[in-house]
């Protein structure tokens, strides 16, 4: 195999170099007009409301979650306003996670009163997606709060996922928990880190 | 604020165009001035890039790549909203590439569009991947195992304006452009693209058409450009688990001689980190072209994947075996 220059691979190595050192989160949601449809069949229009996280959130939404934030959760999250008549319905969040067989690309709509209305799947590779897809189980998170403990039967053949799942949808409550203040209801609620 | 896109969009046709503002841009900058409301209520910005690193172990009969161990490609993407009190309103994409350890810079897709409400219908103006076939929802431009635009169309982006959008399970999308592939208008003539589109909850289907005038030199080592093209497609998008398969039947002509192809890409999940990927695809027009790719793709820590694929191409009687591997990186950040 030929190589014709050196500077080619001084080049080379050194771009590497620098890109890995930059930290960064690769989860752009671009086309999610479907998915909020399906959670909201009412919704007439979103707005993307863009937070840049903050050393204090971050430790609350940790708390909150129960668990770390990946260092790629950290910088910034995507909240989805759902409209209808210049009125809010609801929020949609997106987190993705890790399960046997690739990305689980997890979306909850929550309600005005911040409750979950439903969970769906955007993206999931794992063998038993059909039951991991199913109302038996995302039908569980159905009207759970962030101040719910989410006791979630998992899927058998499906453990792993499932836990992922769930962990996903603890740490989008987390999220919403205080970076959403459009409303009174959630007591640790903070301003907006833009 | 209103200023100060123009001053941006201004300087990047300028720069991009050394004869100044086509028309196609005057469209677009008088869109822009048209549209813009008064009372913006919130905008993001969110930027994202990547690294493609390659070695090859010779060049490809066609398609792009070099023999050699380079910095294929690098290319940020800056994406901007713009919301008003109802919701998400108009979106603003400028990509540039930089090729072949950053000596060649490009233009990728550069538009703005204005959103309707939920996605039901959206007004593209700009330069855009053509909504045609695979190409609607598939860009495999940073990938080892690529879809075959370069050899049945001859052009992947152009230059114009595309509505799109959907409704229940349908959707759809209309472009006329160029047909340049680039941001002058040569000829005048226009290239028409249609889509309707089927997508459910594990597939996806469409029907499109092209007419009109290729003048396009982008495959450097195949150049297709300079013909009337009708092209008749059908793509289908199978999530098959384990399988994901993705296929492209073609029919047209080309100055009135028939032309036809097919592409099937076929990806193996093996685990979270491990695919396999393989393609096979056929051209007839003049020359026949067959092509058949085995690779597999292992998912890194950092956002880095390491990818390997090699691939046998043959025009007519001449065949050749081409070995690479890619080491990629992405990233994306709001700012």
């Amino acid at each position: 195999m030929p190589y014709k220059s050196p500077w080619k691979y001084i080049l080379f190595i050194v771009t590497l170099l620098v890109s890995n050192v930059a930290q960064a989160d690769v989860c752009v949601w671009r086309d999610p007009e479907r998915t909020m449809i399906r959670l909201f069949p009412e919704a007439k229009d979103y707005k993307t409301e863009v937070y840049k996280l903050k050393p204090d959130q971050i430790e609350r939404i940790e708390a909150l979650a129960g668990m770390p934030l990946h260092s790629t959760e950290k910088v910034e999250y995507n909240l989805y306003a759902i409209t209808a008549d210049g009125r809010t319905l609801g929020w949609v969040l997106a987190l993705a996670g890790t399960g046997e067989y690739g990305v689980i690309e997890t979306v909850v709509g929550l309600d005005a009163d911040h409750s979950i209305r439903g969970v769906y799947l955007q993206r999931v590779r794992e063998r038993k997606r059909k039951a991991l897809k199913s109302a038996d189980f995302l039908g569980q998170f159905r009207g759970k709060t962030q101040q719910d403990s989410l006791d979630i039967k998992p899927v058998a053949g499906a453990e792993k996922a499932s836990t992922e799942i769930t962990r996903l949808v603890k740490k989008m409550l987390a999220y919403e928990a205080v970076l959403n203040t459009h409303s009174a209801t959630h007591s640790n609620a903070s301003t907006k880190g833009e | 604020m209103s200023f100060f896109y123009y001053r941006i969009i201004s300087i990047f046709s300028k720069a991009w165009n050394k004869e100044g503002l086509s028309m196609i841009w005057m469209i677009f900058v008088s869109l822009f001035f048209l549209v813009i409301p008064a009372q913006v209520k919130a905008d993001a910005t969110q930027i994202s890039g990547g690294l493609d690193s390659r070695a090859l172990s010779e060049a490809p009969l066609w398609g792009v790549g070099e023999e050699t161990l380079n910095l294929h490609g690098a290319f940020v993407n800056l994406r901007h909203v713009i919301s008003d009190e109802k919701g998400d309103r108009y979106i603003f994409v400028a990509q540039m590439d930089a090729n072949d350890n950053l000596s060649e810079f490009e233009a990728y897709q550069v538009y703005a569009q204005l959103k309707g409400s939920l996605g039901g219908a959206n007004l593209r103006v700009g330069r855009y991947i053509l909504p045609f076939g695979l190409l609607a929802y598939l860009d495999t431009e940073r990938q080892l195992i690529q879809t075959q635009e370069s050899i049945a169309l001859g052009i992947k982006l152009d230059t114009g304006i595309q509505v799109s959008g959907f409704a229940g399970a349908l959707d759809y999308a209309l472009s006329v452009s160029q047909g340049t592939g680039m941001p002058d208008d040569e000829d005048s003539n226009k290239l028409l693209v249609a889509r309707i589109g089927l997508q459910q909850e594990e597939n996806r289907w469409g029907l499109s058409y092209l007419d009109g005038r290729i003048n396009s030199d982008e495959d450097i080592f195949y150049p297709q450009g300079n013909s009337d093209k009708q092209r008749l497609a059908i793509d289908a998008e199978l999530d098959l688990l384990p399988w994901m398969l993705r296929i492209q039947l073609d029919a047209g002509k080309d100055d009135g001689r028939s032309v036809s192809g097919a592409t099937l890409l076929a990806d193996y999940d093996v685990n979270a980190r491990l695919s396999f990927n393989s393609k096979i695809s056929y051209w007839d027009s003049t020359d026949e072209f067959q092509e058949m790719v085995i690779g597999l793709s292992y998912l890194l820590p950092n956002n880095f994947v390491f990818r390997l694929a090699e691939t046998w191409q043959q025009i007519n009687d001449i065949d050749d075996t081409i070995f690479a591997v890619q080491l990629y990186w992405d990233f994306s950040h709001a700012l």
